[in-house]
């Protein structure tokens, strides 16, 4: 019954929580937008996956993101604007808990940008949690 | 990448310059080449800190925007005199500024021609030498004999004159026989340098100091987090307050570059308080260096 319980909620789970969040960076350079995502609420979380892209136009600024817990950072840079790229993903074995992340552009301007973040177990199965809280 | 440096930077030098202190603390890094690099750092705020101030550097050019004074003796200015009569010729060289130098030439009766040149002067000084000029022509017993001369009086300084850098003077003296003293056997001039000493003994050199101009170039940004509040540079000063938790604490700092551009880069902070007086700012803590 205990399985089936959690079967059910790790069903629920995969069809509810393919995280995406999209923002506006505003013009000054040094704006940046901060979120938490928490990887925290299903024990089994073991790693973040991430990737960022960017929707801006050529010439405008890249957009990048900064995965951060614990002492461990990692930068992800959308290297095209406006395209159906995204930067690099990776899967980031920072254990359980709340990751960070900071989205910033290296220039003046507005620019629009989505990201993707996952928490996996570490059988690398997508797990109940990821909820993205907005900092800033 | 490999941690060149960190130090602590003479909050003094930087208070005598700018009445807003900045940069109690620095720290100079490279950033490798790995996908993502991410130098990390953490600083913590003391004392009653209201806010950090933060800027990034980059460090490939050699070029400083706070170039340090570095002691160094200014060599003098000198005045060299030449004496000569036919083939005759005496010499008092290096007469620095304050120092009186005598030239003297057994030339006999007859004219005499004296130089004046400022080779091996110190050029950086562009002050005209001031000088004096006094002679005397005399016997082998050394008594005054007869002298001449459109300078000046035997045996009185002449007015000052002035010699520019590698300019040259020559004036004319004439010894003839005195009706008590006799033949002249030699002239002798003194020469006096009146020229002040220089007053500066520090000359502004540049140093293999770290610190470089801002960048702007997109190259590197640097990111500052304190609580909730989360800022980006690319050169600029961040000012990174905390209104709900305070300045005290730890600030986070990430270091990354946007094109994965491999570059060594220099950084100042400061902890400062309302009135933008500096607080009890820490050496930063290295969390990873990527």
């Amino acid at each position: 019954m205990k399985h089936f319980i959690f079967l059910m909620l790790a069903g629920l789970s995969f069809n509810t929580f393919a995280h995406t969040q999209s923002g506006v960076l505003a013009v000054p350079v040094s704006t940046v937008d901060y979120y938490y995502v928490d990887c925290g609420s299903d024990p089994s979380s073991v790693s973040l996956y991430f990737h960022i892209a960017s929707s801006a136009a050529a010439g405008m600024p890249l957009v990048s993101a900064q995965v951060i817990k614990d002492n461990y950072a990692s930068n992800f840079t959308d290297p095209i604007n406006g395209d159906a790229g995204w930067s690099r993903d990776q899967v980031i074995y920072g254990g359980n808990g709340l990751y960070s992340i900071s989205v910033n552009k290296n220039g003046a301007g507005v620019v629009s940008y989505s990201f993707e973040a996952h928490c996996y177990d570490s059988s690398g199965e997508h797990t109940d949690s990821e909820n993205i809280i907005q900092v800033n | 990448m490999q941690k060149m440096a960190q130090k602590l930077v003479l909050p003094f030098i930087f208070f005598s310059v700018f009445e807003s202190a900045f940069a109690l603390d620095s720290g100079t890094q490279s950033l490798g080449e790995l996908d993502g690099a991410t130098d990390y750092f953490k600083i913590t705020c003391a004392g009653n800190t209201d806010h950090l101030d933060f800027q990034l550097f980059e460090s490939a050019a050699t070029v400083l925007n706070t170039p340090l004074a570095k002691p160094t003796l200014i060599p003098p200015q000198i005045l060299n005199a030449t004496l000569t009569k036919l083939k005759l010729t005496a010499k008092a060289s290096g007469i620095a500024a304050g120092i009186n130098k005598d030239v003297t030439l057994k030339g006999g009766n007859g004219s005499y021609t004296f130089t004046l040149d400022t080779i091996g002067t110190n050029l950086t000084l562009k002050t005209a030498q001031t000088y004096s000029v006094q002679y005397q022509c005399l016997n082998t017993t050394g008594k005054v004999t007869v002298g001449s001369s459109t300078l000046t009086k035997s045996g009185i300084a002449s007015i000052s004159k002035t010699l520019a850098n590698s300019r040259t003077v020559k004036y004319l003296f004439n010894c003839a026989k005195d009706k008590i003293n006799g033949n002249t056997d030699s002239l002798k001039i003194t020469v006096i340098n009146k020229t002040p000493i220089a007053k500066t003994v520090v000359t502004t050199t540049v140093t293999t100091d770290p610190i470089a101009a801002p960048i702007s170039s997109g190259n590197l940004a640097a990111q500052v987090i304190k609580g909730h509040v989360a800022m980006n540079t690319i050169g600029d000063i961040l000012n990174v307050h905390d209104d709900r938790s305070g300045g005290d604490g730890y600030y986070s700092v990430m270091v990354n570059s946007p094109s994965n551009k491999v570059q060594s880069y220099h950084f100042q902070y400061s902890c400062l308080n309302t009135s933008n007086l500096e607080e009890q700012t820490s050496p930063f803590q290295l969390l990873q260096d990527q």
